[in-house]
């Protein structure tokens, strides 16, 4: 059998979870409530004495959500319809990057990153220049831009 | 704080919304309709509880479920109730609102009700009654408010609170006591019309 409640921790009680015994934790309701039939006028008191506080509270704004709150919310759902951390959505992600890079080691698929970016560059690298060396010159590209028809503009201004 | 003994809650964690998160994981919309049926009030009044704004409440709640909806996939059951962590999730936009807010505003009080209006009608004594605790609770700082919610106005047992808050018994139990000092100060003058109901 556990010790009776004392007199300052029944205070000490009312004080944190107020004058309502069900809001008090399930293993200390046991003591109260016998700490309440041994000391009537004291309980009484100190319960009494956190009462009214616990209805100044009971009149907290209960916002209920309004009629299309519910809906909206659905709403999102239907439209966000990519779920990053579902499980099918991390399953055809992971597919994806195994088939791109089919290491388990840190370090060669870095490897193998890096390669593409290179072989990438390298691609778009040759595509300016061949399009640099064959394509029109600047003069061409520039002139019409700026209503200018003599391709000497540009000579004359350096 | 004080002296009696807290016993460990050992039971394994019955979560009643585990298969619908399940669901929603995997895509499920009938599923998380039912969440939003099953907590769309309790996060609306929490957000308003401590944002005191009636729209900034419903935009809280709001980001809640999207969240939940963006991240059911990854829950893993059993650590807590997901109730538990929708409401963290709940005060930590709360918390971020209130951030800014405190960046952009001075620490203005709403104004108080109008000492001059009508008389006792009881309805409207009690509407004055409900702006006062608002305005109070507002006064407090919001870990204290956050405390408040979910013990007294969400009847969420203290550990629960606590693991809501993710902070242990005892903090949780200083946050309350001095949350309910603050209220008690700055609603002293209705506590005559209260203790007569």
């Amino acid at each position: 059998m556990s010790n009776p409640m004392s007199q300052e921790t029944f205070e000490q009680m009312s004080r944190i979870y107020g004058g309502v015994f069900k809001r008090w934790p399930e293993d200390v309701r046991e003591e109260a409530e016998a700490f309440q039939v041994q000391h009537p006028k004291d309980a009484i008191r100190i319960l009494g004495a956190e009462n009214w506080l616990d209805k100044a509270l009971d009149h907290a704004p209960r916002q209920r959500p309004s009629h299309h709150l519910g809906e909206q919310i659905l709403h999102t759902f239907q439209t966000t319809d990519i779920q990053k951390n579902a499980p099918g959505y991390r399953l055809r992600t992971q597919a994806f990057i195994e088939a791109l890079l089919p290491a388990q080691n840190t370090q060669l698929a870095w490897g193998v990153a890096l390669a593409l970016i290179m072989v990438f560059g390298f691609i778009g690298g040759y595509s300016g220049r061949t399009y640099t060396l064959d394509g029109p010159s600047v003069a061409e590209i520039m002139s019409p831009a700026f209503g200018v028809q003599n391709e000497n503009f540009f000579a004359e201004d350096a | 704080m004080h002296e009696r003994a807290r016993q460990t809650n050992t039971r394994a964690i019955e979560d009643p919304d585990t298969a619908l998160v399940h669901r929603i994981g995997q895509g499920d919309q009938v599923a998380a309709a039912e969440i939003v049926r099953r907590h769309l009030s309790k996060m609306v009044a929490l957000a308003r509880h401590m944002l005191g704004d009636a729209s900034e409440a419903e935009d809280v709640a709001q980001e809640v479920f999207m969240k939940v909806w963006q991240n059911a996939g990854r829950w893993q059951p059993g650590k807590a109730k997901f109730e538990t962590w929708m409401h963290r999730v709940a005060i930590n936009l709360c918390y971020d609102r209130l951030r800014r807010r405190r960046e952009i505003y001075t620490d203005q009080m709403p104004e108080r009700a109008d000492e001059d209006s009508p008389g006792p009608d009881q309805s409207i004594m009690d509407a004055q009654l409900s702006e006062q605790v608002e305005t109070a609770m507002m006064q407090l700082p919001p870990r204290q408010r956050a405390a408040l919610s979910l013990c007294h106005l969400q009847d969420m047992s203290n550990t629960e609170a606590a693991h809501t808050l993710q902070i242990s018994v005892e903090a949780l139990e200083s946050l309350l006591a001095r949350g309910r000092r603050g209220l008690r100060k700055h609603m002293a003058e209705f506590a005559p019309i209260l203790l007569e109901r």
